[in-house]
């Protein structure tokens, strides 16, 4: 296999058309997986000794609440990579994400505190997990936030960059801290992390939906991506040939 | 059928969770289409601007 | 808009923005920035002496509304006093941080100090020096007073005084970041607010949950020493990342 100039897709240009190949496909992977992931979560998967069927919340709140941290990371890795090599793709990828990262943040906890409440009683406990994933949700909308307040294209792109970059470092520090403060205070000792005792079942389901999150994800991206290059190179001679074409 | 709806009783929280599921990916995607919208109409006003 | 152009003229602003008078050649040794930037900064905050006092006012305002809106029971309040000062503690952070660069920027001032001779962090270092005197130290001394004023015992007291002492310097810094993203757009200081105030957490965690375990007979060794590593990361890598986001605001 000939070697991949990859560099060459580091212009929005030549990436434009890339995405729009790559997007429908990660898509209808995505719903594939789903469907697969549910209808073993749902009709395979056996009933919880403890939880009844309360318990089939966990095949969209496990993988929620992952994805709203990995996207995380690999947000910060784009806006690491915007920095390091100055390149406007990169962050506009990092901006293409954030919306999809703090919409399964926010899943995350509202399937959380739907899950609580029938196994532990509340809908809210301040336990580690969703606590971090609350303050993640902040750090999300922050890096929103910032991306709107900023005209200059360029300079929010390297604005989010650092704050991106400042955020994921201090993730592990938060989560670390919040651990701390929650051990001590054994008065909300019910934590969401003790899942089920897991039937193999259970567990593929979940991993099957993880996929179906990510490949959503990157299906949202890619095409968002689209979007922000067609705004950002509106004045260049190849997005109007494209538009004017598509009329 | 029914009686799978009701979900032994968990009806209300489980599909609470999956309805919330659904209607954030609804939103999302609906924006998406929106911002589509918006960044095509970006591009025609730019080809105006510059041809004048 | 060269920089030139804009020299501030007002009377408020000592040196004329120039390290030392004048533009020099050779680079300012990086103390001696850091002790220019924060004199000249102390001066202007010394001609606005009635800000400084508002952010007494307003930590002993916000630490008085706890009892009138949760109970004036005097167990249940040595027992948040901890929290509702360090909460105070950051949200009176927060009210000064907007002008740490704002009204540089707004006349030019800060532009010159991008391109000075002086190593920018050295220079974001002083300012934010200055900051923390004139908001962080104050509070510091609050504190005790805050304690007695919840019932708080001694041991307890002394704690929670090192704590904010440690503690300060990091929201200090940061603030600061925040404050340099943020520059100039027309964001509130709500923005300012959603940035740092996450980030604040672990300092909020430690600070009170020091005064916390004294209270409860635990030691709090491992806090104060995980607020003295933040301290120590703070001035070593904050102003490299707020010199980094002054620069980007400017480019």
């Amino acid at each position: 296999m000939t070697s991949i100039h990859w560099f060459r897709f580091s212009s929005p240009a030549s990436f434009y058309p890339l995405a729009g190949k790559l997007a429908p496909w990660f898509g209808w992977a995505a719903a594939l997986f789903a469907l697969v992931g549910l209808a073993i979560g749902f009709f395979v998967a056996p009933t919880d000794y403890q939880q009844g069927e309360s318990y089939r919340i966990i095949f969209i709140h496990v993988p929620a609440a992952w994805m709203a941290m990995f996207t995380y990371l690999v947000m910060a890795g784009w806006s690491a990579a915007s920095l390091i090599w100055n390149t406007r793709l990169s962050a506009m990828m990092a901006q293409a994400l954030a919306p999809t990262g703090a919409m399964f943040a926010f899943v995350s906890l509202w399937t959380g505190a739907f899950w609580g409440r029938p196994t532990w009683g509340t809908y809210w406990v301040w336990d580690a997990r969703l606590t971090s994933t609350l303050i993640l949700l902040f750090l999300y909308l922050g890096f929103i936030a910032l991306r709107a307040a900023i005209d200059d294209p360029r300079r929010a792109d390297k604005a989010c960059a650092l704050l991106g970059l400042v955020g994921a470092v201090n993730v592990p520090i938060i989560y670390f801290s919040v651990r701390w403060w929650n051990t001590l205070h054994q008065g909300a000792s019910v934590s969401l992390t003790s899942s089920p005792k897991m039937a193999q079942t259970m567990l593929v389901a979940m991993l099957i939906m993880a996929f179906a999150a990510w490949f959503y994800t990157i299906a949202v991206a890619l095409a968002r991506v689209r979007h922000l290059i067609l705004e950002r190179e509106a004045h260049a001679d190849w997005t109007h040939r494209l538009v004017e074409d598509a009329r | 059928m029914i009686e799978w709806l009701k979900m032994g009783g968990y009806g209300y929280f489980v599909w609470s969770s999956y309805g919330m599921l659904a209607l954030a990916i609804l939103v999302e995607l609906m924006l998406l289409r929106r911002h589509r919208e918006q960044a095509r109409q970006r591009v025609l006003d730019a080809i105006e601007e510059d041809s004048s | 808009m060269s920089a030139h152009e804009r020299r501030p003229q007002s009377p408020d602003h000592p040196d004329d923005g120039h390290p030392g008078g004048e533009p020099r050649a050779e680079a300012l040794p990086a103390l001696a920035a850091i002790a220019w930037a924060c004199r000249r900064d102390l001066l202007l905050a010394m001609r606005s002496r009635a800000e400084l006092a508002l952010i007494v006012v307003f930590f002993v305002l916000v630490i008085s509304l706890f009892p009138l809106g949760v109970s004036p029971d005097p167990t249940l309040l040595e027992r948040i006093a901890p929290g509702i000062a360090w909460v105070a503690a950051l949200l009176a952070s927060l009210l000064s941080l907007p002008r740490l660069f704002a009204l540089d920027h707004a006349d030019g001032t800060l532009e010159q100090l991008v391109l000075a001779p002086a190593a920018l962090p050295a220079l974001v270092a002083g300012k934010v020096l200055a900051h923390w005197l004139t908001n962080g130290l104050p509070l510091v001394l609050l504190a005790p007073m805050a304690g007695v004023q919840f019932g708080m015992q001694p041991d307890a007291i002394a704690v929670l005084t090192l704590g904010l002492l440690l503690g300060t310097p990091t929201l200090s810094w940061l603030g600061a970041i925040g404050a340099a993203l943020t520059l100039g757009t027309r964001a509130g200081s709500a923005l300012l607010a959603l940035l740092v105030l996450p980030l604040a957490v672990p300092v909020l965690i430690f600070g009170a949950g020091a005064a916390e375990a004294v209270s409860s007979g635990l030691g709090a060794q491992a806090h104060l020493s995980l607020l003295g590593a933040g301290l120590i990361v703070g001035w070593v890598f904050g102003p490299l990342v707020t010199a980094a986001a002054v620069r980007i605001a400017y480019e």
